[in-house]
């Protein structure tokens, strides 16, 4: 269920995190990552298979947010098939942990407030350790009174144990809406499904403790851009220069 | 009082020796040699001698103490092929560049550095396209490199030495980055050398960007930043002949011998339309020569900044007196520049022929 939703212009946040940083980060590559990740589907054609669309889109997604964020003290790192994305220097509560970033593609429940979102593709049982490091790490979180409802700022002792945040970045492509949502998540349970005639467990996340939801992007300014088409051209470089009073 | 450490950075910028100084001036070795150690002050007469020689004006040995800029925190572009003379030369007239360079930011307000920090395991062609996805550049050719560093507050300047052993280097001085372009070379090696060192400063640390394989590193990273991978595939020319490679090259901005390279690189040509187009290029000369040349980039930030004073009545002459360097020096590391707008008598108006 819904726990906590945290908007960008919150006021209980008391200082700035990490999190918070890391956040304003994503919040200027947003663009950008749509914009780069939706045009390479755009040479998908009737024949293309059917996976082909949302594949390229992950992929793409996956690896431009890595070249964003690589700057930003990000590394890529391929964990038993999951594809993470980690800072080892992440600071939250004066500790230092690891936060891994997964990008998923959501259901459509992603980027909706009054929704609770889960992974549209599974799981698998790699995401069980990390999500019981997020629930032992906000385990009070709830318990907080709401002027101290900040973004890391729980005062549990398991805090300190804990060293590994694992972040979900859930987007997903609303067709009808001709819009890309996005949201971060902590997860904190997973429920577990089996597929008829399939005994293998897969996992999806049920609970959460803070989401932060970005603002949809419209894809219908996109729609007409051919990958083939001349490109405007730059624009001069204007080096600003002001002599000092 | 007589400083030694500028008369040593006055002497190894103009690539004499303590001996021919010596000769030169018409006193001993041993001399020069306490003069530059502080052991000893020449008389009055000697300084005036100095100063001529050198090319310096004598008030400049009579200033602050200059610290000296170590070999160790330069990247140096083709430093195998460098004499420890050429090397001086180029890294005391980077000294005589932070001078200014501390001038202009006393008097102007120029673009602060944001230069992201890619140190670390990743190949030099990915951290080109970090860089510019950081810089929103997307995937078009770099019309002015020069501006672009300027834009993003590195400190470019020229290197008035005639010499194709020093290319360019690059160092970071008081958390500013700096790059120093030999102007001697052509226009499209000029922005490859620029782009080089870009990648220095993006890719090793201060201090540690020696060696061949660093030099490498920069390279491809300078390469895959001017040619990006992607858009080269997509608009490179389908049948690869030299006058085709000419053709393209204007598209990117290139040298014809990176160009080739690159498509060799992207496996746009086999090994041996490669070798084929090197040996045409050799032969026709266009390794020394560049068909169809591209004009110099220079300096935008300079420009400015002289532009202003100049209107201001601030001459080259104002600006070398106040830093105690012959104002050659300044024009010297500032594209040549300045010939134009301050060559002339401060508030004197140019006289032009009227017919």
């Amino acid at each position: 269920m819904l726990k906590t939703v945290m908007q960008r212009n919150s006021t209980q946040t008391q200082s700035k995190h990490e999190l918070d940083i890391f956040i304003e980060a994503m919040q200027k590559f947003l663009v950008e990552l749509v914009y780069t990740s939706y045009l390479s589907t755009m040479n998908c054609t009737k024949h293309s298979a059917i996976v082909e669309k949302a594949t390229l889109m992950y992929f793409t997604m996956v690896r431009h947010l890595r070249d964003l964020l690589r700057p930003e003290g990000w590394f890529p790192l391929n964990e038993n098939g999951t594809e993470v994305t980690y800072n080892q220097n992440f600071i939250f509560n004066s500790q230092k942990h690891t936060s891994c970033l997964i990008v998923k593609q959501g259901n459509k429940s992603t980027g909706i407030e009054t929704e609770f979102p889960s992974n549209k593709n599974k799981f698998g049982k790699n995401i069980l350790p990390y999500v019981e490091e997020n629930k032992k790490c906000f385990s009070n979180f709830e318990s907080l009174p709401p002027s101290q409802l900040s973004l890391f700022t729980s005062n549990n002792s398991d805090d300190q144990k804990s060293n590994t945040i694992i972040i979900l970045l859930l987007y997903y492509v609303d067709k009808k809406a001709s819009e890309i949502r996005f949201e971060l998540l902590i997860p904190t349970e997973v429920e577990t499904r089996y597929r008829k005639n399939n005994l293998s467990s897969q996992y999806f996340i049920s609970e959460c403790k803070i989401r932060y939801i970005f603002d949809p992007i419209s894809l219908d300014d996109w729609k007409g851009l051919n990958l083939n088409s001349p490109q405007p051209p730059e624009p001069e470089i204007d080096v600003p220069v002001y002599k000092r009073k | 009082m007589f400083n030694a450490s500028r008369f040593e950075l006055a002497r190894k910028r103009r690539g004499i020796t303590q001996k021919e100084l010596a000769y030169k001036i018409g006193i001993s070795e041993r001399s020069i040699s306490l003069y530059e150690k502080g052991n000893q002050q020449p008389e009055q007469k000697t300084l005036q001698k100095i100063a001529q020689e050198l090319g310096f004006p004598e008030i400049f040995f009579l200033g602050e103490n200059i610290e000296k800029l170590s070999p160790e925190k330069v990247s140096f572009r083709a430093s195998t092929k460098m004499s420890a003379k050429l090397r001086d030369m180029a890294l005391n007239t980077g000294i005589i560049a932070f001078m200014l360079n501390e001038w202009i930011e006393e008097h102007f307000d120029i673009p602060s550095p944001n230069i992201p920090d890619l140190r670390g395991e990743m190949p030099p062609e990915h951290a080109a396209d970090i860089l510019r996805s950081q810089w929103k550049l997307g995937e078009q050719p770099i019309k002015n490199i020069i501006a672009l560093l300027e834009l993003k507050g590195v400190r470019v300047f020229s290197l008035a030495i005639d010499a194709k052993e020093v290319d360019a280097f690059s160092t970071w001085h008081n958390g500013k980055p700096f790059i120093f372009l030999n102007t001697y070379k052509s226009a499209e090696r000029c922005r490859f050398d620029a782009t080089h060192e870009l990648g220095h400063l993006v890719l090793h640390s201060s201090g540690k960007a020696q060696g061949i394989e660093i030099e490498r590193e920069a390279d491809a990273f300078a390469s895959a930043f001017l040619m990006p991978q992607r858009a080269v595939l997509a608009n490179a020319p389908h049948v690869i002949t030299l006058q085709n490679l000419i053709d393209y090259k204007s598209y990117w901005m290139v040298s014809i011998a990176a160009l080739n390279y690159r498509l060799h690189q992207l496996n746009l040509t086999s090994d041996w339309i490669y070798r084929t187009l090197c040996i045409q290029m050799s032969e026709l000369g266009y390794r020394t020569h560049e068909p169809e040349p591209i004009t110099h980039e220079t300096s935008q930030v300079l420009k400015k900044i002289f532009d202003a004073l100049w209107k201001e009545g601030i001459s080259k002459m104002n600006i070398a007196k106040e830093l105690g360097l012959d104002p050659n020096e300044i024009e010297d590391l500032t594209f040549g520049r300045l010939n134009s707008v301050l060559n002339q008598t401060s508030n004197r108006p140019a006289l032009r022929v009227i017919k």
